[in-house]
């Protein structure tokens, strides 16, 4: 649409000044020429805006909860890192070894100051974006989102082609190793939509986790997101991803990725 | 501040070894089509035509050995339909799915055409092919740079340089692959001298785009320069593997010119094509596995370790027979069926060995 009226602009400015020079034959040929290139440059600034992978597209959302928008608000100041979450999102929704929809991420802090180093526990989950980069990817519109925000996945449709699992800038997705397409956390819909809580909010000890309503003002999302307006943090903003998982607590040095020693990865032969 | 992981979950990478293979595929058939679209509107017996059916030959074995190793990509090969019955053409990858098969077939349609020995058709669908060449250059490296996620990725540059290897690994490929011709239909020195010099400037083309990444992303600071930065500075896997592609171009550039008076001896001719495949394979390699392995938001980089079995090496040795079955069998069919006289040979004074071959 901006390029479009980019183009108008263009065109319109130019034929202004059609009328105000001189109509020798040489300068008209001159100035339609201009008119033709500014006309082929919007031509082109809408094909590139037309074009797969335009920043900001996505196809129409699919119906869900009516009249919802869930997100995940995570207190990390009450976060223990015992992975109750993770292995109730396993027992849940059943991937396979060694894969995950959700885990806690641990990290030491050592801070220069010889202090005691801090333990910091971040969970990590889709974050179920309002601009999801994983769906307007996908070949065979196997992943999409619902109007509760909801990014699912119809793996019987997924041809398993790990487009989803480049494009998603958190590492949120994963190739089932047993049913061999995109699978990732669905913020547990189906219990959702029985009125049960997702499995890893109803099992977190240290009540971190918290999931609502965004358009219910009365929600208790809304009602902790208002009272730490100022703590609230997603991860990595720059991407334009308008992530719905919601964190307090989270330090500066976790927002955008971490620069840090690397754990000691095992290679997941024996998986 | 220092931050050390202590738990973080093994990431597998969701590309598997398939995609080098394919990419490496298509970008030798793209340039072997390009090269064959030039050729086909030389005049009879000029190098250009003496060209055409090595790169005729190399483009049927790559443009169908391609398509096998990207099915193989898919993690359910079995469901490709599902691109046709949901069309999504906001997804590079979904208009792969067209511009893909229609390569292939007019790629097929070329050959056969100067097969039957009607030149008119091959120089009409001359155009087609290129055009065509246009869409699975625009589509492939499309479908990698809109990733926004990784920024090595991210940059006009992959396209480009993807373009570039690919098309000097097919001037390699048919340096290796003439000598699979029947002796009438090999191109001979003087026209090797010609795929020689048109790989000089891809290469050259290459060097200034390489150049052109790292000057405008340094004084830019562009993502992906300063996160290969980053790399460069804190891994020494990624350090061998960047001094090593400077190496390595620079190896490619010494044998390309070295070749000047090299040409004739089929060693040497096969040696330049292999470094000139392997360059172009390698970088894939390092494209795909390699950038897999950079964690998105994690420290450090993850493990991979290539599975035995179909997914790994099985798979790229699969593609690799499937490739030698396809040129053992075209160029038996070459010798059994020899082309029409009129596009076949290109030559004014047909040699000895060609007029047993046509009459015969």
């Amino acid at each position: 649409m901006d390029s479009g009226n980019e183009a108008e602009g263009y065109m319109e400015g130019t034929e202004e000044v059609t009328h105000t020079q001189d109509h020798s034959p040489s300068k008209r040929g001159f100035l339609q020429g201009l008119v033709a290139m500014a006309t082929s440059f919007g031509v082109m600034a809408g094909a590139r805006a037309g074009l797969p992978g335009a920043r900001g597209f996505q196809p129409e959302r699919r119906p869900g909860m009516e009249g919802k928008r869930f997100a995940m608000l995570i207190d990390m100041r009450k976060c223990i890192g015992c992975q109750a979450c993770t292995v109730s999102c396993s027992v849940e929704n059943l991937p396979p070894v060694g894969q995950f929809r959700t885990t806690v991420l641990q990290y030491e802090v050592d801070k220069p100051d010889g202090s005691a180093p801090a333990m910091v526990s971040l969970p990590r989950l889709c974050n179920h974006c309002d601009n999801p980069p994983c769906v307007p990817v996908c070949p065979v519109q196997a992943t999409f989102q619902r109007t509760d925000g909801i990014v699912l996945v119809d793996s019987e449709r997924c041809v398993g082609c790990g487009y989803c699992v480049q494009a998603c800038p958190y590492d949120a997705r994963f190739i089932n190793r047993e049913t061999q397409t995109a699978d990732k956390c669905t913020f547990c819909e189906h219990r959702l939509e029985a009125g049960l809580l997702p499995a890893c909010v109803e099992s977190c000890v240290g009540g971190a986790r918290v999931i609502g309503d965004l358009n219910d003002p009365d929600s208790e999302i809304n009602r902790r997101m208002a009272e730490h307006r100022d703590d609230i943090k997603v991860l990595k903003p720059d991407m334009a991803t308008a992530p719905h998982v919601f964190y307090i607590g989270l330090p500066d040095e976790f927002v955008d990725g971490v620069d840090g020693q690397a754990t000691v990865r095992l290679v997941a032969d024996h998986l | 501040m220092h931050i050390t992981e202590l738990l973080t979950p093994a990431y597998e990478v969701a590309w598997l070894p398939w995609a080098v293979q394919y990419f490496f595929l298509v970008g030798v058939a793209t340039g072997a089509a390009l090269l064959a679209a030039w050729c086909v509107w030389g005049a009879d017996g000029s190098r250009r035509r003496r060209l055409l059916p090595a790169a005729l030959f190399t483009l049927a074995v790559t443009a169908l050995a391609a398509p096998f190793s990207l099915l193989a990509d898919l993690h359910q090969p079995a469901r490709f339909w599902h691109f046709y019955a949901h069309f999504t053409p906001w997804s590079w990858m979904s208009l792969g799915s067209l511009l893909m098969p229609a390569f292939v077939g007019i790629s097929l349609a070329m050959c056969a055409s100067w097969w039957s020995g009607k030149l008119a058709w091959a120089r009409a669908l001359a155009p087609v092919l290129v055009l065509s060449v246009i869409g699975i250059v625009a589509y492939s490296g499309g479908e990698m740079m809109v990733v926004r996620a990784r920024p090595l990725w991210n940059t006009i540059w992959v396209p480009v340089n993807l373009t570039l290897t690919g098309w000097l690994a097919a001037v390699g490929v048919i340096l290796i692959l003439e000598r699979f011709l029947p002796a009438a239909l090999r191109p001979g020195t003087d026209a090797l001298q010609t795929l020689r010099q048109t790989g000089l400037v891809l290469a050259a083309g290459l060097v200034v785009a390489a150049l052109s990444w790292a000057l405008i992303g340094r004084s830019t600071g562009s993502a992906s320069f300063t996160q290969a930065l980053h790399l460069f500075n804190s891994f020494p896997v990624w350090r061998t593997t960047m001094i090593g592609s400077a190496v390595g171009g620079l190896l490619v550039v010494a044998a390309l010119l070295a070749g000047r008076q090299l040409m004739h001896r089929g060693a040497y001719t096969f040696a330049l094509g292999f470094l000139l495949a392997a360059a172009a394979w390698v970088f894939r390699w390092a494209l795909f596995m390699g950038v897999q392995g950079v964690p998105k938001y994690g420290a450090g980089l993850y493990l991979y370790s290539m599975p035995l079995g179909g997914d790994g090496l099985m798979g790229m040795l699969g593609i690799a027979g499937l490739f030698i079955a396809l040129v053992a069998i075209l160029g038996w069919a070459l010798e059994a069926f020899p082309p029409r006289a009129g596009t076949a040979h290109g030559r004014t004074t047909p040699p000895h060995g060609f007029q047993e071959h046509s009459h015969g």
